[in-house]
């Protein structure tokens, strides 16, 4: 009986299965990403231009896409904005994009996005003081763009983020970062960093002890109440092996481990948040060498 | 008394010419020995081997003893043989002498033998337990003699002559053993003899489900069988996911699932007193140590009205009653060690007491690549008392507790998510304890009340660092009451009453609100409720059983009808503090089922009725709004035939359809504070048919193989499209057996192969660049894809080891020995594009071994 169990596993198997230690982390950029969208400002007073950014990651060697549409909708689904994909593949007219939530078309045409002055006009006191939500979405096309009727989730980079529209006296701002370190020692900006193959390095990004800013919210009561955001920072490689993927305010280091490969090239990139809409990036390049970590 | 003597031929010879005689000596005139007052008095008698020389004549020249009795008849027989007479041996030229063995018996009556003094005597006692053998037949070596064993496993002997003699004793259960003795003459030897019990025969099974059969599907198993089964850990509850019926469950979970319900919808008992959760947290181990379970029921469907407040299947434990064997056992593998002892006090009342403590915490750690540590711990204790009573009175008290917590914690320094406020260790506990009495008095010789009061508190508490807190506390008091009524010998009336009452509350606080966690722009106000109630549901059920037929046992019908009553009051913050008005509901369940015994190898039977269950704790509870649900309810049908094929050889096989309605879903339509989350809309239905062919253990081979065939939807509302049912597996098959080796070595093992659940795949991931993560969505309908099969194989091997008066066994468990896929769930990568699956059962060996020491 013992035999014939055996032939029976051997038959079912399942070895080659992929497992859970097989797929990968979010830190790792090992596939085109979107990691973050900046807004500037990230709180704005009705009709102030909001002008977005993408940062768009990949491993080396793969061409970043510059065809990125961008949108902006009041009202998103689970899927973002909703968009007829016959406007990409179509020949529209500029008014016709716009009227479809169009508000940028990298490279020609650069997001910005303004929201209506009357956007708050009936709104209730907290949600003047709080702000609105408006969604801006871009959507990296991939090469050789979209077939209308065959969108392949998978295929389109999308990401979304959420702009604040209010008339709070004390807007928000999107937090700094003054640069990187490694092992406590700054990077000069510009640098490439020279790290050991198979060592073990320290990142950190230098954040000013006073980069939380204190603000006020109105609670359902319509109390002002007073808080002080709490940052954290989102960490990613092409290579090598990070220990942490967050950090939180004011602990902004995390252990990275390179590749052991020689002459490996990447990149690491810090995302700082400040839960309220503000972000700010910063990336480094890094090459793996066999000794002599430089900054 | 009587003498007798005889030539042996075969060795008679020729002294003159060295070669046998053509005509060996007769006895011409037999000379009776006179009877020694000695052996009289000993009541000894026997046989005489003497060596008698002869010469040419006849005439006696000497006589040898070569093999004597004692007692005085050896020099009896040698007198008596050298006066008599002998015709010469003849050889082919005439006369010769000749040397040959003759032998001399003497020979008591029975009643002379009766009244010989006990000479030989002892005990016959069991190895491993030390318990005398009953009934174990010891037999002299000449076969002269033979006695049976008493209660004490005592035997004696009467007037077994001086000598070396062999005793052969054969147990009733009890493989067969030897013992020389020295009879000594005129004194009385002792001899002890040690029995080790056939591990083939059924002495020591304690029969899951042996009582009367009074339901439709009753399923029964043996401990020895249960404790054999590779996976289960030994434990008899967790036996029970190998029988029709029972969906297969993820690992650690130890939910049930029967017959296309919830996990929420089938009930475990014990004693007679439905209890909340059966496992401890890791879904390896019952929180009853298996050395207190005596029997076990798995009843999947078409139950009686005794037994309510749920629409899916039940299993039911019975704790030792018979506590009189006195012994001590130590159990230790690599999950926990157990101590359990039993015996009885002066006054000849019954005790038992176990004990149970976890220790694998401390081993997850080493198995775990994750840097988070999850590390779960339990003990647990029973308590077991069995009053002595005279009158037919039956009066007992059950205790128990038990303690789990599971702690995932996250390594010093290092961030668990990027939320500030919903950092630290996540733990989550669950406190019990219960105390069950029973007490049975006959009113008479047909009627008895039987009363099974219950008093407990359960406490739960989860938490998330310190800024997450979820706790809750329950009181409840249970009351079970029968009154069976023989009212003839076709007729057997059972009114009841099975009362539950509850008083609970619970305090919840937040950092952030729920329905903000995953918000990256969440308020970070902090929020608190709390609530609290009363429960009151006296339920009366009124069952008959009816035996029409001459032979009672031939038929039997029992139809009933259970009389669901409830009624909740509440409040609280969460209801806006004064509470609603007080919510109250009824309902009736009339159910049938019969049996027939078509003949004696073959029964019919069939069950129909209707069942109702209370909306879960968390559904119950209106948000600042009355309670607006009612029961949920099920009408379940079932029909099937009983063969059996042999002595050894059964087959079952049944059909089972059930439809649901008023089942509990989420009120799309909620939108928030003030309105209840939950309505009674769903529908459901569950078909499918069962069978089980089941080797008992007879011989050296026991084994069962269940196979379930069925479908299990579910639907949200009256006009919604039916989908699968979560634990929705069509095929369900289970093959277990054991075999017995010789040295006491014993080996098993288990296949299962189960339809992968239902599965509803994401699509891909669209990225929050405000949160830092990609939210998932899916396009397709719920629950149309499914996960592959889960094949699993176990093995086992078990060695006992039979000293004296304790034993041991040790084991070696091979869970998921051959590797498959197992899968649990689908897990995706970070932005939802590839997937893995979340295996279930890692191969794990498992090492243990129990002592069991007889006192």
């Amino acid at each position: 009986m013992i035999a014939l169990l055996l032939l029976a596993g051997c038959v079912v198997g399942g070895a080659d299965e992929p497992r859970p230690r097989d797929l990968a982390s979010s830190w790792e950029v090992d596939r085109l990403r979107v990691l973050a969208i900046r807004a500037e400002p990230p709180e704005a007073a009705p009709g102030t231009e909001v002008a977005l950014e993408a940062l768009v990651a990949g491993p080396p060697g793969l061409a970043l896409p510059s065809d990125r549409v961008w949108l902006a909708c009041a009202e998103a689904t689970p899927l973002g904005c909703p968009l007829d994909p016959e406007l990409l593949t179509g020949e529209p007219t500029p008014d016709e994009l716009v009227a479809a939530g169009l508000i940028g078309l990298e490279p020609r045409w650069a997001p910005t996005y303004t929201p209506s002055a009357e956007l708050l006009s009936d709104a209730d006191p907290r949600a003047r003081e709080n702000g609105v939500y408006v969604t801006a979405e871009v959507i990296l096309l991939p090469e050789g763009g979209l077939e209308a009727g065959a969108l392949d989730f998978n295929a389109v980079e999308v990401a979304t983020k959420r702009i604040v529209v209010s008339e709070t006296g004390a807007p928000n701002h999107n937090p700094p970062i003054r640069g990187w370190t490694v092992d406590g020692w700054p990077l000069p900006s510009g640098a490439t960093a020279l790290v050991t193959a198979g060592e073990a390095y320290e990142l950190g990004i230098d954040v000013p002890e006073d980069a939380p800013e204190a603000y006020q919210s109105m609670d359902t009561d319509g109390l002002l109440r007073d808080y002080t955001e709490a940052l954290y920072a989102t960490w990613y490689a092409t290579s090598g092996e990070l220990l942490e993927s967050w950090t939180l305010h004011p602990w902004h280091q995390a252990t990275w481990i390179a590749p052991a490969v020689e002459g490996q090239e990447g990149v690491w990139w810090a995302v700082l948040r400040d839960r309220r809409g503000g972000l700010t990036w910063i990336e480094q390049p890094f090459r793996v060498v066999s000794s002599n970590r430089t900054g | 008394m009587t003498t007798v003597s005889s030539i042996i031929v075969a060795l008679l010879t020729s002294l003159a010419l060295g070669q046998e005689p053509v005509r060996p000596p007769e006895v011409l005139e037999h000379v009776s020995a006179p009877w020694p007052q000695a052996a009289l008095d000993a009541g000894v008698d026997g046989v005489v081997r003497l060596l008698v020389q002869l010469d040419e004549d006849g005439a006696v020249v000497s006589v040898e003893v070569m093999e004597g009795v004692g007692y005085g008849l050896n020099e009896a027989a040698m007198e008596a043989v050298r006066r008599t007479r002998f015709s010469p041996a003849v050889g082919p030229e005439g006369p010769v002498a000749v040397r040959f063995e003759f032998s001399y018996g003497f020979t008591l009556t029975p009643t002379e033998k009766a009244s010989a003094p006990i000479n030989l005597s002892g005990q016959v006692l069991e190895r491993g337990t030390g318990r005398p053998v009953q009934g174990a037949e010891v037999t002299l070596s000449d076969g002269s003699q033979q006695a049976l064993t008493d209660a004490e496993g005592a035997f004696s002997l009467r007037g077994v002559p001086p000598g070396h003699w062999a005793l052969s004793v054969y147990g009733p259960s009890h493989l067969p053993a030897r013992a020389e003795v020295e009879v000594l003459d005129g004194r009385r030897t002792e001899a002890t003899v040690w029995l080790k019990v056939d591990a083939l025969s059924s002495h020591d099974i304690v029969v899951i489900g042996h009582r009367e059969q009074q339901e439709v599907t009753q399923r029964t198993l043996s401990m020895e069988e249960i404790q054999s089964i590779p996976g289960t850990f030994g434990d008899p509850i967790k036996v029970v996911q190998t029988l029709p019926g029972a969906a297969r469950t993820p690992f650690g979970t130890g939910m049930l699932v029967i017959r296309g319900a919830d996990p929420d919808d089938s009930a475990v008992y014990i004693d007679g007193i439905r209890i909340p959760i059966i496992y401890h947290l890791t879904g390896t181990t019952s929180v009853i140590s298996p050395d207190l379970i005596a029997s076990v029921d798995y009843l999947p469907g078409g139950y009686g009205v005794q037994r309510g407040r749920s629409l899916g299947g039940v299993v039911e434990a019975h704790t030792r009653t018979d506590l009189s064997d006195e012994r001590l056992a130590w159990g230790t593998d690599i999950l926990d060690s157990q101590v359990y002892y039993q015996g009885t006090t002066k006054g000849g009342h019954g005790i038992a007491i176990a004990a149970r403590r976890s220790y694998i915490d401390l081993f997850i750690p080493y198995f775990m690549r994750s840097s988070f540590t999850l590390r779960p711990w339990y003990w647990d204790y029973q308590a077991k008392g069995v009053a002595k009573l005279d009158g037919g009175r039956e009066l007992s008290a059950f205790v128990y507790g038990f303690r789990d917590v599971l702690t995932v914690s996250t390594p010093e320094g290092q961030a668990q998510g990027p939320d500030q406020d919903t950092q630290g260790d996540l733990r989550t506990g669950y406190l019990s304890h219960r105390l069950i009495v029973r007490y049975r008095q006959p009113l008479g010789e047909r009627l008895a009340l039987e009363l099974v009061p219950s008093l407990g508190m359960d406490a739960t508490d989860f938490s998330m660092g310190g800024d997450f807190g979820l706790s809750s506390t329950t009181w409840i008091a249970q009351l079970r009451a029968e009154l069976p009524w023989e009212a003839s010998e076709h007729l057997t009336v059972v009114p009841g009453v099975d009362a539950i009452s509850g008083l609970w509350r619970f305090d919840f606080r937040s950092a952030l609100s729920y329905a903000d966690a995953d918000d990256p722009f969440a308020d970070r106000e902090p929020i608190s409720f709390d609530g609290h109630g009363a429960v009151v549901g006296p339920d009366l059920f009124l069952r008959a059983e009816l035996r029409p037929l001459a032979q009672r046992e031939r038929l039997l019908i029992v139809p009933g009808v259970r009389g669901d009553l409830i009624r909740y009051t509440y409040g609280g913050t969460v209801t806006g503090e004064e509470g609603g008005a007080p919510w109250a509901r009824a309902s009736w369940d009339p159910r049938l089922h019969a049996r027939y015994q078509v003949v004696s190898a073959l029964a019919v039977k069939g069950s129909t009725g209707l069942y109702h269950q209370l909306p879960q704790p968390a559904e119950s509870v209106g948000t600042g709004n009355d309670v607006t649900l009612d029961y949920e309810q099920a009408w379940a049908t079932s029909a099937g035939v009983e063969l059996r094929l042999s002595q050894a050889l059964s087959m079952e096989a049944e059909l089972f359809h059930k439809r649901m309605s008023e089942l509990v879903v989420f009120n799309e339509a909620w939108t928030g504070f003030g309105e209840h989350p939950f309505i009674n809309a769903g529908e459901g239905r569950a078909q499918g048919v069962e069978l089980i062919v089941r080797h008992e253990p007879v011989g050296r081979l026991f084994g069962w193989i269940s196979y379930t065939l069925s479908e299990a939807r579910r639907r949200d509302h009256a006009d919604g499209d039916w989908y699968r049912f979560d634990f929705d597996q069509p095929h369900i098959f289970s093959a277990q057996g054991g075999y017995q080796l010789p040295w006491d070595l014993s080996v098993s093992a288990q296949v299962q192969y189960v339809s992968g659940n239902p599965d509803t795949p994401y699509n891909a991931g669209i990225y929050d660049a405000d949160g830092g993560y990609y939210a998932p969505f899916r396009v397709g309908a719920y629950n149309t894809s499914r996960l592959p099969p889960y094949f699993q194989t176990s093995l086992r091997a078990e060695r006992r080891w039979t000293l004296r008066t304790w034993r041991l066994d040790t084991y070696v468990d091979l869970l998921n020995a051959v590797r498959g896929v197992n899968p649990e769930f689908t897990l995706y990568d970070y932005d939802y594009s590839h997937t893995a699956y979340v295996r279930g059962l890692p191969f794990i060996p498992n090492v243990g071994f129990e002592a069991e020491f007889s006192l």
